[in-house]
């Protein structure tokens, strides 16, 4: 389809009679700016009597071969250029309402004669058929005829998104460079705006977590609080405090609006102030529990493991000091090997047992009686 | 069955046809020469009965069950937990080590920097000692060798001096602690074996949960609120009359004992006294009672009491009051009696020794122990947590990492006073008394030069089969996590490639 465009845009090019100068020179772009070629996906609604119009003077056209069409178009073209030559705005008029043809010609039924319009298929299963109607083979089709039959609906998917990626670029390019307008530079808070507000937006999306506020404050920026004060309010805040970043984190959202929920923090941290200020009972002697917080373990390096040169080197002479100890061992025979202590043992202990033994006449009962041997 | 008829045929066929036929039958082979048997009625077997069920439906396979036929004779009771239990000291099939030293007297007193990786032997009549107080263990590796010894660390040196200065009245209140398998319980070994040399009476507890798990029976002492264990009292004595046979052999009643239920004849040894409260658990604890007051009493040898297993005592036991109260460990008679001189309470008028080792396998958490061992460490090392860190101690061979150690906060633990955790809710408040003025013995791992003096004495008695050079003896250590005892030997003494 693309193809066809651009053959159709280069041959309508082509065809132009009016000077180059003319038509290349930079037009004003005007409100409606067409700057899109895109046709915007309307719904077949037969009432509405200009496009049925529209419609029907296409159709009238169906039959014929493209390029007696294209000649048709040139010729209206022609002759809208002689009519208003420099109005910019009906030139890009009549431009679009060609491209307009165009793309509804695309949308027709192909004009196939003696055939059924639409074969049911897996691809435009639901869509309704003609099959009921009767077919008109010049070409003159329903009003009820859809659209759909000429693209499959994947095709037409297809086509959607294209226009929803343009939609954005088109967001992108044209209305996001607004927003540098609304832009307000970064004021860090001051000495006098010790609580901090965290908000969420769901990008308008409804959300249940989008009323909730988290608000956190640290309690040494806390003004106007002596230490024993700030110490109770260490204790009141319990296990919103975090030791090792002193700081105290509350959330909200137990009402439906933002406002509710900010307002009902701001009253709490009020609340803790006043009651940290309280004299009556300043909590000196209850010690602050701190066992909501784990500390983390943070392992530092052993200076005396880096392996610096010097480290190497006694590292060496240490070994250099193992080894001429332990050669020393062996020839003064102090090195002990368990293997050959064994064979030793083993050797010792069958010297030992390895004397000759004595022989001794066998007797049956009483000792010493010798028993003839038959020979 | 084929019909001797010929199918094709229609013609009968005559006798001459048949008995040619059966005669070719006979020619040929059969194809077994099994008579077959039909309708035979099948006999009921023992394994199994083939039920013919009705037609149509499956066979089934009812297997009878058989009575187990009970072979051989079964174990008496008490056999098995014999041979549980059991401890073999020695093996003949070690080699005897050449130029061992034995244990003596006058060494405990001397034993000096020189003794330091030296595997020192037990005599016979120690071991003997020893054995009956259960000293040793069943899962120790005392079946390996020839004759039971043990090796001299620096901290042995350091305990046999505390034994010399504790010969003096007052004692010694000590707590063995250390990560696990780095030589606690073979520590306390090496104290008794240092105390019955030099004369000491040795009593031992050898595993305090069998005083705190309820496994004995126990009974409420009349007039207090303690509680006395009778059987295990009874087997006590039996232990403590073998150890000290020696000793209590030669001393005789010399006071009257006026809370033993039984009259006592006035001129019987002290061993006599034992065996009186050992066959009856009645009135074992009374006994044991009068001869604490006996051996304590003038001009009598120091006592050393020694217990494994200290967190079991520092909380509370399993047993219950009668009301269904949790009773606590200390107040069980003879526990009481122990961390009465342990915590310093009371104090042994003849010199003596409370030695207490802490269990790190399988021990439950007591954190008032944990917290007065970390305090008694601050104590003496003037505020300071020496923690063992990961590299070791190596005193003779680096002592830079030591310095560093001291000198570098990062490697420090944080919290270098131990304070009580204000919030935490398991301390204990009388085992916090009981533990306050404890001494600390921290256990580590060995120095090179004991780990090679381990692995020689390994070697030369058979049982390792290398070379003991600097190579495989820092191998073995360094695989030991730093020379953790228990580990070398896992290393290299059970696990023999």
């Amino acid at each position: 389809m693309s193809t066809l465009l651009h053959g159709l845009r280069c041959t309508a090019r082509k065809l132009r009679s009016t000077p180059i100068v003319q038509r290349c020179s930079t037009k004003p772009i005007g409100m409606r700016r067409p700057f899109s070629t895109t046709i915007p996906m309307q719904d077949h609604e037969p009432e509405d009597a200009n496009l049925s119009f529209a419609r029907k003077k296409t159709h009238s056209h169906g039959g014929r071969r493209l390029e007696e069409e294209m000649e048709m178009m040139f010729e209206e073209q022609q002759h809208d250029e002689l009519a208003d030559e420099d109005d910019a705005m009906n030139q890009i008029e009549n431009l679009m309402g060609d491209w307009d043809e165009e793309f509804e010609k695309l949308s027709e039924p192909p004009p196939e004669r003696g055939k059924k319009s639409v074969v049911d298929t897996f691809h435009n299963y639901g869509e309704p058929n003609d099959e009921d109607e009767p077919m008109e083979l010049d070409g003159e089709a329903n009003e009820s005829s859809d659209l759909y039959d000429n693209l499959s609906v994947l095709a037409h998917g297809e086509l959607q998104q294209h226009q929803e990626i343009r939609h954005y670029a088109r967001l992108a390019a044209w209305d996001m460079p607004m927003l540098s307008k609304l832009a307000k530079p970064f004021e860090a808070p001051t000495l006098d705006m010790p609580l901090r507000f965290r908000y969420t937006t769901y990008m308008g999306e409804a959300h249940p977590a989008e009323k909730k506020i988290v608000m956190e404050f640290c309690i040494s920026d806390m003004p106007g609080l002596t230490q024993v004060q700030k110490d109770k309010l260490k204790k009141l805040a319990g296990v919103r405090y975090n030791p090792e970043s002193d700081i105290v984190k509350m959330s909200c959202e137990m009402y439906e609006s933002q406002a509710q929920n900010k307002r009902y923090l701001g009253d709490r941290v009020d609340e803790l102030v006043k009651e940290a200020k309280d004299p009556k009972e300043t909590f000196e002697d209850i010690p602050l529990n701190l066992k909501h917080h784990h500390f983390k373990t943070r392992p530092k390096w052993p200076k005396h493991w880096t392996l610096t040169p010097e480290r190497k080197a006694e590292l060496a002479a240490y070994r250099q000091t193992s080894v001429s100890s332990d050669q020393q061992k062996m020839l003064d025979g102090l090195l002990i090997d368990g293997n050959t202590t064994i064979t030793e043992a083993i050797q010792q202990k069958s010297a030992s047992t390895s004397a000759v033994p004595e022989m001794v006449m066998a007797s049956r009962g009483k000792p010493g009686r010798v028993v003839s041997v038959k020979r | 069955m084929a019909s001797p008829a010929c199918w094709k045929c229609l013609s009968r066929p005559s006798p001459l046809q048949m008995t040619s036929q059966i005669q070719l039958r006979s020619a040929t082979a059969a194809f077994s020469t099994t008579t077959p048997v039909f309708n035979v009625v099948k006999k009921k077997t023992a394994a199994g009965k083939l039920i013919q069920s009705k037609a149509g439906q499956a066979k089934t396979l009812r297997l009878k069950k058989k009575a187990p036929v009970k072979m051989g004779k079964p174990p008496a009771p008490g056999e098995r937990k014999a041979m549980r239990k059991r401890v073999v000291l020695s093996n003949t099939n070690a080699l005897a080590v050449p130029g061992m030293q034995d244990l003596k007297k006058d060494i405990v007193g001397n034993l000096g920097k020189e003794f330091v990786g030296r595997v020192l032997g037990i005599e016979g009549k120690t071991v003997d000692a020893l054995r009956a107080a259960e000293a040793f263990k069943p899962h120790q590796s005392w079946c390996f060798f020839r004759r039971p010894g043990i090796l001299i660390r620096e901290e042995t040196i350091v305990l046999g001096e505390k034994i010399i200065d504790a010969e003096k009245e007052g004692g010694l209140k000590l707590v063995l602690d250390g990560d696990r398998v780095t030589g606690k319980s073979l520590m306390l070994v090496s104290a008794l074996a240092m105390a019955h040399v030099r004369g000491w009476i040795v009593l031992n507890v050898p595993e305090a949960q069998e005083l705190t798990n309820a496994v004995t029976d126990y009974a409420a002492i009349e007039g207090s609120k303690l509680y006395s264990q009778n059987t295990y009292t009874a087997s006590w004595l039996t232990a403590i009359a073998k150890t000290n046979a020696a000793i209590l052999d030669k001393l005789k009643l010399t006071q009257e004992h006026p809370e033993v239920p039984i009259p006592l004849p006035a001129d019987i040894t002290l061993t006599r006294l034992c065996e009186l409260g050992a066959r009856d658990p009645e009135i074992s604890w009374p006994i044991l009672q009068a001869l604490w007051k006996e051996m304590t009493a003038n001009g009598r040898p120091p006592i050393i009491m020694a217990l494994d297993g200290l967190q079991y005592i520092s909380q509370d036991s399993l047993y219950r009051t009668p009301d269904f109260k949790p009773i606590h460990s200390h107040d069980l008679a003879i526990v009481d009696h122990f961390l009465a001189y342990l915590s310093g309470e009371k104090t042994f008028p003849n010199g003596g020794a409370a030695i207490a080792a802490t269990s790190r396998s399988h021990a439950p958490t007591s954190k008032s122990m944990e917290l007065a061992i970390r305090k008694s460490q601050e104590r003496q090392f003037g505020g300071r947590v020496i923690e063992r860190d990961t590299w070791g101690r190596e005193r003779y061979d680096d002592i830079r990492a030591i310095e560093a150690f001291r000198n570098d906060e990062n490697l420090r633990s944080i919290e270098v006073f131990a304070e009580r955790d204000p919030w935490e809710k398991n301390y204990d408040a009388r085992s916090d008394r009981a533990l306050a003025k404890i001494e600390t013995m921290k256990l580590a791992g060995l120095s090179r030069i004991e780990a090679r003096g381990l692995m020689e004495y390994w070697a030369q008695s058979g049982l390792l089969r290398k070379q003991v050079d600097e190579k495989i003896v820092t191998e073995k250590w360094t695989l030991a996590g730093n020379g953790v005892v228990g580990e070398i030997e896992r290393g290299a003494l059970h696990m023999r490639i």
